[in-house]
């Protein structure tokens, strides 16, 4: 998988929320790290097409992602902060279903799918549940089983661990960990990012530290405590 | 555990049975006729009879509620969500029977909670999939002349269904907040935050669905 920006800059108002940024990001793991309000939710919006680019071209496995947004997204697999804005539907299968509708027409084969999502994720008893019944955790859970039942073969996340607790911000890092796609993790959580392959730090709308995360994070914590 | 006069049920009631089109259609001839009947007897039986519709599709969670009820902790979100509905009833039946006599009153109150019931009970016992299925079935002629979009409405009607809890519990966090910084709660000083925070969560919504996809 070989993402690509092209001197992309993105502007609100008179903002920049980012500015002239030039990188190829083709490594399994990736986190991206940086202050709140630095742009770091905007930069990974752009990989799937949620947010457009004022100035730049953002390419996804030789695709223009303004272009071809649908096959973009059905590629890249996105996994937003807060789960309750991101279920659509008021019961775990029946919001699994939603997103597979599209390319897995029959009803037979899309529950099959869903069974198996929710069963490797270890939550397939939650899969009658009304969405407003789960915990917090188990919200993001299913929320990651919506983007993983549409196999897709990018995954971006936003903030995941951000309103879990301890047992169940673990228990999703060994499903991260145990995931064949690459993937894009933005974070506060710095301990999660150690075994990444790079990281990057954003800020003041440009991308200010790139590299493995033991040479990343020893110079994020002196820098941003 | 959670309970809620909505909540799904996984057992097979004879209501699950049925199907959704068959249960839309029902409400909507059930509906019209509890409309049209301005009989005292005949509404109160109707709305003996939409209430045992309910019991019957719920009757797994009263059970469970029965046997065990330290197990289900937020029995005040049943409270919630039946307090508000069944208050504006009763202030609308008072209004009622100050310009029209208690009969009247008891005639639109036992209409409205048959109707109520009957919708709950339809709501708990069809999957929001096979409604939004019907909805937009029913559309698809509209939809052929250009005259309305049959998906997408049948999405929006899917959302506003899973909207309904989670705008209430923010609402209550409103509510709470405001407590907590030791103000009474004033509509304005409510309605704004919820306002603002309704269409940050929309904004959300939408980019979560164009993320899955869309509508194709």
């Amino acid at each position: 998988m070989l993402i690509e920006l092209h001197k992309v800059a993105v502007e609100r108002g008179p903002r920049e929320v980012l500015h002239d940024i030039n990188i190829n990001l083709s490594e399994p793991r990736v986190g991206i790290i940086g202050p709140n309000g630095a742009g770091k939710s905007t930069f990974a919006r752009l990989i799937n097409g949620l947010v457009r680019p004022s100035k730049g071209r953002v390419v996804v496995n030789g695709l223009e992602v303004q272009d071809n947004l649908n096959a973009v997204r059905a590629q890249v697999g996105f996994l937003f902060q807060n789960p309750d804005n991101q279920i659509v539907f008021p019961v775990v299968q029946e919001d699994m279903a939603f997103g597979l509708k599209p390319s897995l027409p029959d009803k037979q084969v899309r529950q099959s799918r869903i069974k198996e999502t929710l069963k490797h994720l270890g939550i397939a008893e939650l899969a009658t549940r009304a969405i407003h019944t789960l915990s917090g955790g188990q919200k993001q859970l299913v929320a990651l089983a919506t983007v993983l039942c549409m196999r897709p073969d990018f995954l971006v996340l936003d903030e995941p661990t951000t309103q879990l607790d301890l047992r169940y911000r673990n228990r999703l890092l060994a499903i991260l960990r145990e995931l064949k796609q690459p993937l894009m993790v933005i974070t506060h959580d710095l301990d999660m990012l150690e075994s990444f392959d790079r990281v990057l730090v954003i800020d003041q709308a440009s991308i200010q530290m790139d590299g493995p995360p033991d040479q990343v994070l020893p110079w994020y914590r002196t820098q941003y405590a | 555990m959670n309970a809620s006069p909505i909540a799904k049920q996984p057992s097979e009631s004879w209501l699950h049975r049925c199907s959704a089109a068959h249960k839309l259609l029902g409400l909507f001839v059930l509906g019209t006729g509890l409309v049209l009947v301005q009989n005292l007897a005949v509404m109160a039986i109707a709305a003996i009879l939409s209430a045992a519709v309910w019991v019957s599709v719920q009757w797994p969670m009263i059970r469970s509620v029965c046997r065990q009820p330290w197990r289900f902790n937020s029995l005040t979100s049943v409270r919630q969500a039946l307090l508000w509905p069944f208050l504006t009833l009763l202030v609308l039946s008072l209004y009622i029977a100050y310009f029209s006599g208690w009969t009247q009153a008891l005639v639109v109150l036992l209409r409205l909670i048959a109707l109520l019931l009957l919708a709950l009970a339809v709501m708990a016992a069809t999957p929001v999939t096979e409604m939004m299925a019907v909805v937009e079935r029913v559309l698809q002629p509209l939809d052929r002349r250009g005259w309305v979009k049959a998906d997408k409405v049948a999405l929006m009607f899917g959302i506003c269904l899973r909207l309904m809890p989670v705008l209430l519990e923010q609402w209550q966090d409103i509510r709470q907040a405001q407590y907590a910084r030791g103000r009474h709660s004033h509509p304005i000083a409510l309605l704004v935050p919820m306002l603002v925070r309704t269409l940050q969560r929309t904004n959300e919504l939408a980019d979560a669905i164009d993320a899955r996809g869309g509508l194709r």
